[in-house]
């Protein structure tokens, strides 16, 4: 897979704690709408696969509809966007960028219920209507992932979301780690689940989503926690993603995250998943250190 | 013009902090800068756009070589101290060099004096019973930088003050909402910034400052433990073992980047610190966030002595005395576990900066109780401080700019 990731807006009409980008810290929008064009042509006809869209929420963005026209003008072939899903709650806007060439909702589903979403989301009202986005996706036709950042609030109700994304219909069911950058920086020592937590929460809801049709993946995540299901890991080697992030380009958005992001330590010395994980958050492992990490028993599949 | 910076701390970064402010403000004015620093402050030098080089003291006294190399390279007109007192302090400590190592490059060495070293008999009560010398070379040199807080604003042929800092770190209601809801709180529970720096943690190799490094936190928990349930307390960094008593209320962040730690900043309610110098307090006051110091005046020897400290205070709470039974000799201190009492005393007196936060004696433990609660709680008392800021910022507004400050002193070594 070649992709193009564009962050096309640093707004977002939700405050997730935990949110990468920090978009709820954000005073103003940094994005200018020049870069994202320039970027879209420099990069036309270079056989990327795909574009994918991102923020802060991208459905907000009030030239939305005038980039997919270009992205389509480009023939690119293919347009992901990631959402929070709440503006498709309006199917005739859902069905718009479907015919935009929209192929691809990536939807963040954080809770199970309204209790558990709206308050990561620190968003009123928001799940009803990111379950509605998701049926709406599914009536225009599109595709829909959704991802679920695993954090101490939502980790207990795990298996309840990722059962409604299988009674939703949803095609890909993605996992991640709390990254503890942006507002994540801030929510690490109450929202960050240990190693411990993540693994019993997480493994047993590895062997329910294995049961089904629905395609699961695990992002974010040092090998040794999610073992024995390291090839469930969507950093597998084969994507390659260019990313416009904030003015910047990363010609390699996998890579950039390992080496920049993630860290390793005294535990990955000699571990036989080293040489395909990405490592540890540097934030995480500055607060809690290392102890945590490092393989219990040999690895099925990279021992 | 082209400054070249010697930001050299190894334990704090407000000295740091403090070059790194005034060389922004100078930036606008076409005035070039480059830091030497050590390890530390790289973080904060990382993406600032100023040039740096970092100096480590296994370089030893080959560190020299480098810093000929810079000026070699970047050719300064001047040298900057950032800030003087560790300038002197750090390269015969760490490197084993003369600091004057400079004079050779014979530019102009322009001092940021932090502490008003004029008025000092130039010796600094540091522990009980342990004080410290400083070179007196300051007085030779012709232009003194005094960044405001905490110093000052008197002018005199020698003395240069500028504003400490131009920005402003407070943040939307949106913001500040977001933290409270990320943090858990509820939107009307009231966020403390504990700043506690490392080097309040470090160990001095001195059994009484160790000691007292240690003891105090156990006495604030037991303080803050006592305000409402709706009070939370924020961490940065490493944090001292005794605070982590404090459970639920306390949320520890890593150590943060600049930025950062802006955000953080500028959405609490209050700063407490047991620093009087602190950088942090004098940037919460300039961005008219509420502050609240508490310092020791007291020199403790021996249990008997704890009646007089009673009676001074009009009453001691068991606690204290229990905990003061535990914990003594206790020498004075402002700057936690610094003693920097008498030290301090010429730049505090008749200092405006002093009416712009709160103050108590940690040995007084209703007065520190009823000042956490009032500039947590009392409008009246908030509003009071919040005059005293107001009144302190229009007097550094109606200052000269940095720049123009700068110039003015230019013109003294030029």
């Amino acid at each position: 897979m070649k992709q193009l990731s564009m962050h096309i807006t640093d707004l977002c009409n939700e405050k997730c704690g935990f949110c990468v980008v920090g978009s709820p810290l954000a005073k103003t929008d940094s994005v200018a709408y020049g870069d994202l064009i320039g970027f879209l042509l420099e990069n036309a006809g270079q056989g990327f696969t795909s574009v994918n869209l991102h923020g802060g929420e991208p459905t907000i963005h009030p030239r939305l509809f005038d980039l997919l026209r270009t992205i389509r003008l480009l023939k690119y072939p293919r347009v992901e966007i990631q959402t929070n899903g709440r503006r498709l709650k309006d199917l005739d806007f859902t069905r718009r960028l479907a015919e935009h060439g929209v192929e691809l909702f990536v939807v963040s589903l954080h809770g199970s219920t309204a209790l558990i979403q709206d308050s990561l989301t620190q968003t009123p009202g928001g799940f009803a209507e990111t379950i509605e986005g998701i049926r709406n996706a599914k009536r225009a036709g599109v595709a829909v992932r959704t991802n679920t950042v695993i954090t101490r609030m939502n980790m207990g109700r795990l298996m309840d979301i990722c059962r409604l994304c299988v009674d939703l219909g949803v095609d890909h069911v993605n996992i991640s780690n709390l990254h503890p950058v942006g507002s994540g920086f801030f929510a690490l020592d109450m929202q960050a689940p240990t190693v411990a937590e993540t693994r019993r929460f997480l493994l047993p809801v590895i062997e329910m989503m294995l049961a089904t049709p629905t395609r699961l993946t695990l992002e974010g995540f040092p090998l040794c926690v999610i073992t024995p299901h390291e090839d469930l890991a969507i950093e597998d080697g084969t994507r390659q993603i260019r990313m416009l992030y904030q003015g910047q380009v990363h010609d390699d958005y996998d890579g950039f995250m390992d080496e920049q992001m993630r860290g390793y330590g005294p535990p990955c010395a000699g571990c036989p998943l080293r040489a395909r994980c990405g490592g540890v958050y540097h934030e995480y492992a500055e607060r809690r250190g290392w102890r945590e990490f490092g393989l219990r028993e040999p690895s099925s599949v990279g021992g | 013009m082209k400054l070249l910076f010697f930001a050299m701390s190894s334990a704090g970064y407000g000295e740091t902090l403090i070059g790194m402010s005034l060389a922004r403000q100078l930036r606008p004015a076409g005035i070039e800068t480059y830091f030497i620093c050590e390890p530390m402050s790289e973080k904060l030098l990382r993406g600032s756009g100023f040039p740096y080089l970092v100096l480590d003291r296994s370089m030893g006294g080959f560190a020299r070589l480098l810093v000929d190399d810079t000026v070699a390279s970047f050719r300064p007109d001047a040298i900057v101290l950032s800030d003087y007192f560790t300038y002197c302090g750090v390269f015969p400590k760490r490197y084993g060099l003369d600091p004057w190592f400079i004079d050779r490059y014979r530019l102009p060495i322009i001092p940021i004096d932090i502490w008003e070293w004029a008025n000092t008999d130039f010796a600094v009560d540091v522990f009980d019973g342990k004080a410290m010398t400083v070179d007196r070379r300051i007085m030779e040199m012709p232009v003194h930088l005094r960044p405001v807080p905490i110093a000052h604003l008197d002018e005199s042929p020698q003395i240069y003050p500028f504003r400490l800092w131009e920005g402003n770190e407070r943040v939307s209601r949106r913001t500040r909402d977001h933290l409270r809801e990320t943090f858990g709180m509820a939107k009307d529970d009231k966020m403390v910034l504990l700043a506690v720096a490392g080097w309040q943690q470090d160990k001095y190799s001195d059994d009484n400052g160790d000691r007292i490094a240690e003891r105090v936190p156990e006495l604030l928990v037991h303080y803050l433990r006592q305000t409402p349930p709706t009070t939370r307390f924020i961490l940065v960094g490493k944090v001292p073992p005794a605070l982590e008593a404090l459970g639920d209320r306390a949320h520890v962040i890593p150590p943060c980047s600049p930025s950062r730690f802006n955000v953080l900043l500028g959405s609490v309610d209050l700063i407490l610190t047991l620093n009087l110098g602190a950088t942090t307090l004098a940037r919460a006051v300039l961005s008219d966030i509420p502050g609240l110091v508490l310092t020791n005046r007291f020199s403790i020897s021996e249990k008997p002595e704890i009646d007089r400290v009673e009676a001074e205070l009009g009453g001691m709470s068991e606690d204290v005395r229990s905990w003061l039974t535990r914990t003594l000799p206790l020498y004075p201190f402002r700057m936690w576990p610094l003693g920097f009492h008498r030290f301090l005393d010429p730049i505090v007196a008749d200092n405006p900066y002093l009416s712009t936060f709160a103050h108590a004696e940690l040995l007084d433990e209703p007065a520190v109780l009823s000042a956490l609660d009032e500039v947590l709680y009392d409008r009246e008392v908030q509003d009071g401080l919040a005059a005293n800021r107001a009144a302190y910022l229009e007097t550094l507004a109606a200052h000269p700019s940095t720049a123009e400050v700068f110039t003015s002193a230019a013109r003294r070594w030029t």
